[in-house]
């Protein structure tokens, strides 16, 4: 837990510290550390969003690849397509399922997290207008260091190798 | 331990007669609904006679619901594909006040859903529930916020299930919707029709 804060921390003054280029930020130490001079490698590859009809609900889905050697962690996604955009994961409970926020993701070095149904998506609620297939459409993730990214997303139905085959037990 | 696992239910497969032994009447109730086009459908007696699959989801849910509902669409193409004719699809929303038929007629046009033999159904919520609850199905609504523009929203924290019914109006296998696997379905669904 000190750990995740201590993280937390840094992650902010990096932010803090890299977030707007007409600030001035000489005095930030972390700045100075030779692994900072090296450009950011975090990559949001594979997008793909499902169909949904104007004011009904839809997911992102994605991988997002450090391949740097800092973490990173996601912090929040905006759009333009829906009422809220929100970071959101599937979770069981017993035999339900339920969905909720997620505050962050970290994403550490080397480290892929995958954006897949039934696990962590990006949710739009009350799209303002038909997400139809075949169309590319535009959202914004933001990070901790790599600020912010824009991915676009193409929408399609989800394909085969997107979902996991599971028996159900008896 | 995977290789007792495969022996265990080889044996299984080989000394059980009855391939789908789940054999549970549904056929004492009648629901009456509403589907996409706004037409008054009895469950489950207006499907009597037809291997039926059903799944429950409901049209906010955006990650496992429309799982289930991609699920529906692989085995209609499955089926399709080895021929098998008479096969009826029915949705079921668990969300009945806000998935009006409307509703339900966008959410099979976006998805470039077929719905020739494809029931999108609807109804009054004690209909419903009452419905969910003879199927064993459960939908807890959660999460309540309401928007800045005065839009509720809330989801569902809810089985996640397609449900194989024969032409007699019996529950023959449950399926997780999300994750079903295409292919057992269709042999479930070969085994009725060859029954
Ligand atoms: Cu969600």
């Amino acid at each position: 837990m000190k750990h995740a804060i201590w993280t937390l921390a840094l992650a902010a003054a990096v932010v803090v510290g890299c977030g707007d280029d007409k600030k001035t930020d000489d005095g930030d130490p972390i700045t100075e550390t030779p692994s900072a001079t090296t450009a950011t490698t975090l990559e949001v590859q594979a997008p793909w969003m499902r169909p949904s009809a104007k004011n009904q609900n839809t997911a992102c889905y994605f991988l997002l690849v450090n391949g740097g050697d800092e973490a990173d962690t996601l912090l929040a996604a905006a759009s333009e397509l829906a009422k809220i955009t929100e970071v959101h994961e599937t979770y069981m409970d017993g035999d339900l399922m339920g969905m909720r926020e997620v505050e962050a993701i970290p994403i550490l070095a080397g480290e892929t997290v995958e954006f897949k149904p039934g696990g962590k998506h990006i949710m739009l609620i009350g799209t303002l207008d038909d997400i139809e297939i075949g169309a590319t459409e535009t959202i914004v993730l933001t990070f901790a260091r790599a600020g912010e990214v824009v991915v676009e997303a193409p929408v399609k139905k989800p394909e085969k190798t997107d979902v996991h085959m599971q028996h159900m037990d008896h | 331990m995977q290789r007792l696992w495969i022996i265990l239910l080889a044996a299984a497969l080989v000394g059980c007669e009855d391939p789908l032994p789940q054999k549970e009447f549904i056929g004492d109730e009648k629901f009456e609904l509403i589907d996409q086009n706004g037409d008054a459908v009895v469950f489950p007696n207006d499907f009597e006679g037809e291997i039926t699959l059903v799944g429950f989801v409901f049209t906010n849910c955006p990650d496992i619901c429309p799982m289930t509902t991609h699920s529906m669409q692989m085995l209609q193409e499955a089926l399709a594909k080895e021929d098998i004719e008479g096969v009826r699809f029915a949705t079921i929303t668990f969300d009945p006040e806000r998935d009006t038929p409307e509703v339900l007629r966008e959410y099979i046009r976006v998805r470039g859903i077929d719905d020739e033999n494809w029931a999108f159904l609807s109804g009054a919520a004690p209909t419903t529930e009452k419905l969910m609850d003879k199927m064993s199905i459960v939908a807890v609504s959660s999460d309540t916020t309401v928007t800045e523009e005065g839009d509720l929203i809330y989801f569902f924290t809810h089985t996640d299930r397609i449900t194989l019914v024969d032409p007699e109006m019996n529950i023959r296998n449950e399926y997780i919707g999300s994750r079903a696997d295409i292919r057992l379905i269709v042999e479930d669904v070969k085994k009725l029709a060859d029954d």
